[in-house]
């Protein structure tokens, strides 16, 4: 932060370093009123040095005010620039103030030690030889500000202890939580003994060097008047005036360092119960159930330990219980879920079971099946063996079926050859009888005119026309024969016609059928080879079956053995559930307890 | 038998179709086959509506000729029937009468009358 730049100072923290040190002024205000009352009752200062002395004490006064302002001022310096904005109030400026002010009721107690020790020694030098008294002057001075000085101290040390904590809870409310305040205030030398020891020590000796010098200043001042008369009389009287004299001024005197010495032990005793009173509520809240976030508890030396290590404790007791209080609740939903899952596991089980025990006869009706089935594979592997050699006989009457398709057609050709040929034949015969035809019918004509010319001769032609008559006959004899002839070669024709007609077609026919046959044969040897194809395949089928009929049986043997482990699991798993329910038992009584505790946040 | 009925001797009976035709031996100098006859003779059919065509050919001693499809030569005298002068004429005056024979009556023609009768046709067809 640049020298001059000031930021808003936080509220809460004014004027707080000039009230943590105040109590200061009270304390060597109250010492300074009784050692002047004690002046003024023990009738101690010479007369006509009054107003030397007043005026000694008010400069020492002065000097000692400028210089325990100036110590405290300095010893509180970070808290004051906080306070007055010119630090800002973040948790390291934070945590340097309050290591001041848990500072400063040990440095104030030593700035009032230091202002009645120097003060007295002071006075003590300067007014014996300023008022012409005696050195034993001085020395009572001293001594009265040994008397008087620790015990002053000690009150102011006690008033500033008790502001100082609230100091600190004022500078931690603005962002420390309590574990940053123990960390930045370490517990140091424990010193607690030391200081009962000191307190007890003041308190004891300082009215002691007190009533000893007030005995003793009023002791020699008695015996120095009884010295200054020989008179018995006057002696008395002097002894009667001297304890007048220390009667009631002295009791007062007394009395009023009895209260002073009090009202510190009732200080002190305040300032050490009050964190302990504190550390009981939390203990005995703690002990009720109820665990709040934890709080900063200001103290001193082994109380300021116990008080970070309760707090550490109530922080790592709030966290536990919280994490206690998740996994409490965890355990029990899981516990519960865990009781659930265990009762459906072992539902699933028993079905798991069921199906197996189904899954083990499937798996045996299965094994006789395959047992079956290699069975039948075997019938199919001989049976298409069978076929195979079916096949084989059927590609060789395809074959001679071919061949002999093929010698009919040649046969067919020669059937074909012949017909023509005969054709031909029977054509020449035709010729022949046409020839012959022609020669009956011209011999029918020679006859007719032979019997004509005889007709015409009359009865001496009779004869011959008789014989042209029969010529005649002989002729349409072979005439109608020739005819005859002629019709039957006309059908044989007609006939070989059909007959070369039909061979032509049988040809055609058995070129088809020697086609159709090439055909088959083709077929037959594809079938041949699917046959051995197949042959091959329900071989293959049948050690496949086989390996199956094996692992069928293996599987059965399995099942049998995964039947076993899983009744086995049944069990377990009623176990299981029976262990569940035990378990979630222990973690609703674990909830309860856990519920017993109240983790909050704390109050104001 | 009609008054002015003759004998004739040697007849030719002769099958037109399904019709029937007689001619006398004697006017018939030869009979020839129509593949052998060079000339061009008429078919009897001709005469009765049918068709052209004839087996043998009747050749007269003049020259005419008549195709038939058969004959028969019967040298048994037999009874000539004479034809009315109507028929004579229709016919061209070829009618020469009928005759009784083998269960039939059969028209008696003149080959030469009959052949010229025949002529004219038998230049048309050829």
């Amino acid at each position: 932060m640049p020298e001059g730049l000031k930021v808003s100072a936080p509220e809460g923290l004014k004027g707080l370093a000039v009230w943590t040190t105040r109590p200061s002024w009270l304390g060597s205000t109250s010492g300074l009123v009784l050692a002047l009352l004690y002046g003024k009752l023990t009738h101690s200062m010479p007369a006509g040095s009054g107003w030397l002395f007043l005026g000694l004490l008010l400069a020492v006064l002065v000097m000692n005010t400028a210089l325990s302002s100036a110590q405290e001022r300095h010893s509180l310096r970070v808290l004051r620039a906080v306070e007055e904005g010119r630090l800002p109030a973040h948790p390291d400026n934070l945590r340097r103030a309050l290591r001041e002010v848990r500072r400063v009721p040990g440095r104030c107690f030593w700035f009032t030690l230091q202002g009645w020790l120097g003060g007295a020694l002071m006075l003590a030098v300067t007014f014996s030889p300023l008022a012409d008294a005696r050195w034993t002057m001085g020395v009572r001075i001293g001594l009265v500000g040994l008397s008087l000085g620790p015990l002053s101290a000690m009150l102011v040390y006690l008033m500033v202890v008790r502001r100082g904590r609230r100091a600190a809870e004022r500078i931690a409310a603005h962002g420390l939580s309590p574990q940053e305040v123990i960390a930045a205030l370490p517990a140091e030398r424990l010193r607690l003994r030391r200081r009962l020891v000191m307190f007890t020590a003041v308190a004891v000796l300082s009215p002691s060097v007190f009533i000893l010098d007030v005995s003793v200043s009023r002791t020699l001042s008695t015996f120095d008047r009884i010295l200054e008369t020989k008179e018995p009389q006057v002696q008395r009287e002097v002894v009667h005036r001297a304890r007048r004299a220390t009667g009631w001024p002295l009791g007062v005197l007394a009395g009023l360092v009895v209260v002073l010495v009090v009202g510190t032990a009732y200080v002190a005793g305040t300032a050490l119960a009050e964190p302990l009173r504190a550390l009981s509520e939390d203990a005995t809240r703690i002990a009720q159930g109820e665990v709040r976030t934890p709080r900063f508890i200001p103290a001193e030396d082994e109380v300021w330990a116990v008080s970070g290590a309760f707090t550490r404790m109530q922080a790592q007791l709030a966290q536990a219980l919280v994490q206690l209080q998740r996994a409490g609740l965890q355990i029990s939903s899981t516990t519960e879920q865990l009781v659930a899952t265990s009762a459906d596991q072992e539902a699933g089980a028993g079905e798991q079971a069921i199906s197996l025990n189904e899954t083990r006869a499937t798996t045996e009706e299965l094994a006789r099946s395959a047992q079956q089935i290699a069975v039948n594979a075997e019938s199919v592997s001989a049976m298409a063996e069978t076929t195979f050699g079916a096949a084989q006989s059927g590609q060789r009457s395809a074959a001679a079926f071919l061949a002999a398709m093929h010698r009919m057609k040649g046969d067919n050709q020669a059937i074909a050859d012949a017909v023509v040929r005969l054709n031909k034949r029977v054509q020449q015969i035709g010729k022949v009888v046409e020839f012959i035809n022609e020669i009956a019918d011209k011999s029918d004509l020679l006859a007719l005119n032979a019997e004509l010319e005889g007709t015409k001769a009359g009865e001496p032609g009779r004869g011959f026309s008789l014989v042209a008559a029969e010529m005649r006959r002989l002729a349409e004899n072979v005439l109608s024969s020739t005819l005859a002839i002629e019709r039957l070669i006309d059908e044989i024709r007609d006939a070989t016609q059909a007959a070369v007609m039909a061979t032509e077609a049988g040809l055609k026919t058995t070129e088809r059928g020697a086609s159709l046959a090439a055909q088959v044969d083709q077929s037959l040897g594809l079938i041949l080879e699917l046959a051995r194809q197949t042959s091959h395949a329900v071989r293959s089928i049948s050690l496949a079956t086989q390996q199956q009929q094996t692992g069928t049986d293996q599987l059965a043997a399995a099942m049998g053995d995964i039947l076993r482990v899983t009744e086995e699991n049944v069990e377990a798993t009623q176990q299981m559930v029976a262990a569940n329910t035990d378990l979630s038992a222990l973690a609703r009584d674990l909830k309860a307890t856990v519920q017993r505790f109240r983790v909050g946040e704390r109050e104001g | 038998m009609a008054t002015g009925s003759r004998s004739i001797t040697g007849l030719l009976l002769c099958r037109a179709g399904d019709h029937r035709v007689a001619f006398a031996a004697h006017e018939v100098v030869t009979i020839e086959s129509p593949s052998t006859f060079g000339g061009l003779a008429g078919s009897a059919c001709r005469a009765f509506g049918g068709a052209a065509g004839a087996e043998r050919i009747l050749v007269a001693a003049s020259g005419e000729a008549v195709g038939v499809d058969a004959l028969e030569i019967d040298p048994e005298p037999l009874t000539l029937l004479p034809a009315p002068a109507l028929l004579g004429r229709v016919a061209g005056g070829s009618l020469r009468g009928f005759v009784q024979v083998r269960g039939g009556l059969w028209p008696l023609m003149s080959l030469v009358d009959f052949g010229r009768f025949l002529a004219p046709s038998a230049r048309e067809a050829a």
